[in-house]
């Protein structure tokens, strides 16, 4: 892949997400890869949110990164709000990588430099089981 | 002989009272199911982010329709999900909807029970009022429902629903599908509902399942869910899903 990788592991337990739209097995739940890069744009839209995230390449070409996230109605009760991602913003993001090698994948988890930390079921706050 | 038959009147009539006891149109004083609801569908969050789901159900279908399901399942672990309705923004209808992971509410009124749920915005009405289905009914996804109470236990029966929606993953149920809905609150909070599925067309039996849901603080949002607003997703012509990057073209 022509970009920024920073790590790629294998998880040792694979829990697949539960979505109410479509199903994630388009990305390989078993690989993740962390991406370092600037915010493009936060789409806080249904039926997911994207952030598009621009990463720098070896060859200092950067690359445009699509990362599905939940829905904006399941992170908003987490926590999570239209303008948890700002454009310009650094962050480190993990992603289940698109199988197809695509530059795409599942939100997993992200880090900004403050150390907040979001994670594939958003923020913090988790509805009544 | 006029006297035998009129203790056997009595005793129909009698038998008649007792197997009608605790049913009713209006719903039990008392009872209260205000709030948002969320269905767990079997779904935990886990303590690290992560989601448990538990192992996928198997209805009790004809063989053809069970070899469909499992071309559909190896699809999906293959990474090349097909009959994915979701992916399209289709209206997931009954019975999909009454089992997906998404909050809802219940208005009890005395000639109907309506269900709100923030999946596609959708609603249902249960009519509570003696009334049945029309006679030239139209297949709808969401199709026709009736109730009544029977003690504290909501009943309701749905016909008239489209055979292009799913009754479980890659699997279309046929028009003759019947589904009957028995929700009662087992615990302060928390709702079960006995789902009964008869489908002769596409079962071999009777499926039977259950869900759950949980009611959620005061503060818990109900939102709007308008799945086309950006859908990134969507279905080929082979009938697997598509995503589609920045420049609108397919990743």
């Amino acid at each position: 892949m022509n970009v920024k990788i920073i790590a790629i592991a294998l998880a040792t337990a694979v829990a697949m997400p539960a979505v109410a739209h479509h199903s994630f097995a388009v990305f390989d739940m078993s690989k993740t890869v962390v991406l370092e890069g600037t915010v493009k744009e936060f789409q806080w839209t249904a039926p997911h949110c994207w952030v598009q995230l621009m990463v720098p390449g070896a060859d200092g070409k950067e690359v445009e990164w699509s990362i599905e996230w939940r829905s904006p109605n399941q992170l908003t009760r987490t926590g999570v709000r239209r303008d948890s991602f700002k454009p310009g913003d650094k962050v480190q993001i993990t992603v289940n990588p698109m199988r197809s090698g695509s530059p795409s994948g599942s939100l997993s988890k992200a880090v900004f430099p403050d150390g907040r930390t979001l994670d594939f079921n958003g923020g913090p706050r988790r509805p009544l089981q | 002989m006029s006297r035998n038959i009129g203790l056997v009147v009595v005793f129909i009539l009698f038998a008649g009272v007792a197997s009608a006891a605790g049913r009713s149109n209006t719903p039990p004083k008392g009872l209260d199911w205000s709030g948002v609801w969320l269905n767990n569908a079997g779904v935990t969050l886990t303590a690290t982010g992560g989601v448990q789901l538990r192992a996928p159900e198997v209805p009790p279908l004809k063989p053809e329709f069970e070899k469909r399901r499992q071309e559909v399942m190896r699809a999906m672990q293959a990474g090349k999900p097909i009959e994915d309705s979701g992916a399209s923004c289709k209206w997931p209808g009954v019975p999909t909807i009454i089992r997906m992971t998404m909050p809802q509410e219940f208005i009890v009124l005395p000639d109907r029970v309506v269900i709100l749920y923030e999946n596609m915005s959708q609603v249902r009405r249960i009519f509570m009022d003696g009334r049945k289905p029309p006679a030239d009914l139209d297949y709808t996804y969401n199709g026709f429902s009736t109730g009544h109470w029977e003690g504290d236990t909501l009943v309701a029966e749905t016909v008239g629903l489209r055979a292009d929606t799913f009754l479980t993953m890659g699997v279309r149920h046929s028009e003759q599908l019947k589904v009957v809905e028995r929700y009662r609150e087992i615990s302060p909070g928390l709702i079960e509902v006995d789902i009964t599925m008869t489908d002769p067309a596409v079962l071999t039996a009777p499926w039977n399942t259950k869900g759950r849901f949980r009611r959620q603080e005061a503060d818990f949002p109900m939102l709007e869910y308008d799945c086309n607003d950006n859908n990134r997703n969507g279905v080929g012509a082979d009938g697997t899903t598509f995503t589609l990057g920045p420049d609108g073209k397919p990743l």
